[in-house]
């Protein structure tokens, strides 16, 4: 089980590679507080294997960083609760995630394992998705290298 | 910009100055003017990683996905994810780890 957030959620959306995460994953999580920040039309294309889940607002977050918004500490509090990780490419939800313990992932490493485990079925499929990715998020050319590597 | 369920934020809010000019040029209402700069500052904002997809989109009182139709309209690169290879490899660590449970 992992948390997305909305960077990675939209990401793998528009790659159309939903239906391949929930072959890795299973399944995932998102927060009521999340959804809400989409549109009516975008929210009715996630898939049933993601769960949309009320976060514990109980639970106190010290040291709160400007650059979050409280979607985003509603992640963070669901990451505290059910103690799993998040997949995320924002840098400053990263980073407090990271300051608290909780696991991270993101959408690159996540495309490799799509491609390690034959889920992305060809090199030349993978590197299509790649470049895509690209298109959005800024890949160095070292981490290219790495995503590339077997 | 924003319908009933977007979250109602109260923000505080201070002045910039702008040159008369750019209503001409632009030729945007002073209100669309003031809405259009703030949503370019947010918009190299979130491209510099300084702040998440969620607050920028709730700065700006837009949905994230009507949000990021404007970051890509741009052909802007957002900076955030990680940034070594030290890091990315713990990020699929992360993923072999689950797949393991």
């Amino acid at each position: 089980m992992i948390i997305f957030d909305n960077t990675v959620l939209s990401a793998f959306t528009r790659l159309k590679l939903l239906p391949s995460l929930e072959i890795l994953l299973k399944s995932a999580i998102i927060s009521k507080e999340i959804l809400n920040e989409f549109s009516l039309q975008w929210q009715q294309t996630i898939p049933n294997w993601i769960k949309i889940l009320q976060s514990d607002n109980t639970i106190i977050l010290k040291d709160i960083p400007k650059p979050l918004s409280s979607a985003d500490l509603s992640l963070i509090r669901l990451a505290l609760e059910y103690d799993i990780p998040i997949a995320s490419d924002d840098g400053p939800l990263r980073t407090y995630a990271k300051k608290l313990g909780i696991s991270i992932t993101g959408s690159l490493g996540l495309l490799k394992a799509l491609n390690q485990k034959k889920i992305i079925e060809t090199q030349k499929e993978y590197i299509k998705f790649l470049n895509l990715l690209q298109e959005d998020i800024y890949i160095s050319d070292e981490l290219m290298k790495w995503a590339l590597k077997d | 910009m924003c319908n009933s369920i977007c979250n109602i934020v109260m923000l505080e809010k201070i002045k910039v100055k702008l040159p008369v000019d750019l209503l001409e040029l632009t030729g945007l209402s002073f209100e669309r003017l003031e809405e259009k700069s703030l949503l370019i500052w947010v918009l190299e904002l979130y491209s510099e990683g300084k702040i998440t997809l969620s607050k920028a989109a709730n700065l700006v009182q837009m949905k994230v996905d009507v949000f990021l139709s404007e970051f890509r309209k741009r052909h802007l690169k957002h900076m955030g994810g990680p940034e070594s290879v030290q890091e990315v490899q713990k990020d699929f660590d992360t993923i072999q780890n689950l797949n393991k449970d």
